[in-house]
């Protein structure tokens, strides 16, 4: 996601305010200028956002796949098991649990990013 | 007669006032140009009478139609207002054609298909750009890039022109030529032109009156030849043109200046009141301060650069620097050498 929303981002801030004033002096509303101007600009881009997405999404499935084994499996498919056998409350308690450890190393990651970033002294 | 008028327009960005009560007319077929330096408030004006940026205070009409009111929180948005406009930034759109460009504004107004080609040519005809038409507007020089953006203006066939720094981002030598396209294309179209510029010399040269802003406060209305003839203040002096200033102590016989003492020449006495005040600020234009073998003020010639047509001498009077520009074909002082000047239009300004 955050991937894809960057591409995006970048993609919107190449088109200038004044192609979308330009679109709007000369008669279109903002939707008619979104529709004729922003987006075909921003297309290219967000097509790479969807690449970009697309394929770390297909290469975990696929170590998924080579990891799961009868006495190992990835949290993501005991998660997927546990609620297909509806056992709803420990599917969540687990997805849970890898929320947390997710959210634990991306706080990690800032800490140790933003504290580069101040100058010392 | 007033085709557009703005009245006691008033935008405020957070404590900050961009445009103070401002009030301006322009007449069916003028050219207007306000001109001012950077933060003055002349943009944001603009994007006021174009509708991107709503207004505080005041209204907007144009013709019998009120386009933006504060009072009765009216307000037509911007694809409604049938303007031209044209940016600095070009804003052509690089995913269409020139052609393309050109018409968009028509096919957005649902103009049947003949007339949309037939308009489109036109458009493109005046500008020059047919040979043009069918490529990218990237494979366009700045200078044609702004002739797309003022084709596709055109093509709508507007009443009012909005220009906001068209020539800025050009090369020089294309601004002068682009200048008189403006102007021909306006002389053919019979529009009004609200142009925004911070270059007086574009100004001068394209403007049937000029608006000089300052801090958002209009400062002077006036044709070229009276902004710069008789400036509103000292900043409408300082800012139209070259100037040099001295300090002068006055009484009502004469003035004195760095220690020395002159009589008022005849029709030169300043008002009453400045005089009354003891000192005032002489304000005059290089080419205006004529040498004379006797009397007037005592300088000395401390550089002396050709310029080709004219001589730019730097003087010293006292301590104060002053510049004098003469055509070469005056026979000027040497460097070191002591001569009198003589203000052949001075204007008076209070010492702040």
């Amino acid at each position: 996601m955050a991937f894809s929303l960057k591409a995006n981002s970048a993609a919107l801030e190449q088109v200038h305010d004044s192609l979308v004033e330009a679109a709007r002096a000369s008669g279109a509303t903002m939707a008619q200028a979104l529709r004729d101007i922003v987006i075909p600009l921003v297309r290219p881009g967000m097509v790479a956002a969807f690449f970009l997405i697309f394929l770390p999404a297909l290469r975990e499935l696929t170590v998924s796949v080579l990891l799961y084994g009868p006495t190992t499996r990835t949290i993501g498919v005991a998660i997927y098991t546990l609620n297909e056998d509806g056992e709803t409350v420990y599917s969540a308690a687990l997805a849970g649990i890898a929320l947390i450890i997710i959210v634990l190393g991306e706080v990690l990651i800032k800490r140790l990013v933003s504290g580069k970033r101040t100058p010392q002294g | 007669m007033a085709y557009i008028e703005l009245k006691q327009l008033s935008k405020r960005f957070g404590k900050v006032t961009a445009v103070d009560r401002l009030d301006l007319q322009i007449a069916k077929g003028e050219c207007v140009a306000m001109l001012g330096p950077s933060g003055c408030g002349k943009t944001t004006t603009l994007r006021m009478v174009a509708g991107f940026d709503d207004l505080d205070e005041g209204e907007i009409r144009v013709g019998d139609k009120l386009l933006s009111s504060g009072q009765k929180k009216h307000y037509v948005p911007p694809e409604q207002r049938n303007f031209g406009m044209v940016f600095q930034a070009f804003a052509v759109w690089p995913h269409l054609s020139v052609f393309e460009n050109v018409a968009f504004p028509l096919r957005v107004r649902k103009l049947p298909k003949a007339e949309i080609m037939a308009r489109t040519e036109e458009a493109l005809r005046h500008t020059n750009l047919l040979a043009a038409a069918q490529g990218s507007p990237d494979e366009l020089s700045g200078g044609g890039k702004q002739r797309v953006a003022l084709a596709r203006a055109l093509a709508i066939r507007p009443d009012v022109m909005l220009l906001d720094e068209p020539l800025s981002s050009l090369d020089p030598h294309f601004r002068e030529e682009m200048r008189f396209e403006i102007k021909d294309l306006q002389r053919r179209f019979g529009f009004a032109i609200l142009y925004v510029t911070h270059d007086q010399s574009e100004a001068m040269a394209l403007a049937d009156r000029i608006l000089i802003m300052r801090a958002g406060a209009v400062q002077q209305i006036g044709t070229p030849l009276e902004v710069y003839g008789s400036p509103a203040n000292r900043f409408v002096f300082e800012f139209i043109g070259l100037s040099c200033f001295l300090r002068a102590g006055l009484t009502p016989t004469g003035m004195q200046i760095a220690g020395q003492a002159c009589d008022w020449p005849a029709g030169l006495v300043p008002a009453p009141e400045m005089i009354a005040g003891g000192v005032g600020l002489l304000a005059a234009r290089p080419s205006e301060i004529n040498f004379v073998g006797e009397g007037g003020i005592r300088a000395r010639v401390v550089q002396k650069a050709y310029l080709g047509e004219t001589i730019d001498y730097r003087l010293l009077v006292g301590d104060t620097e002053l510049r004098v520009q003469k055509t070469r074909r005056v026979a000027g002082p040497a460097v070191g050498d002591f001569c009198g000047l003589d203000f052949a239009r001075p204007h008076w300004y209070r010492v702040d």
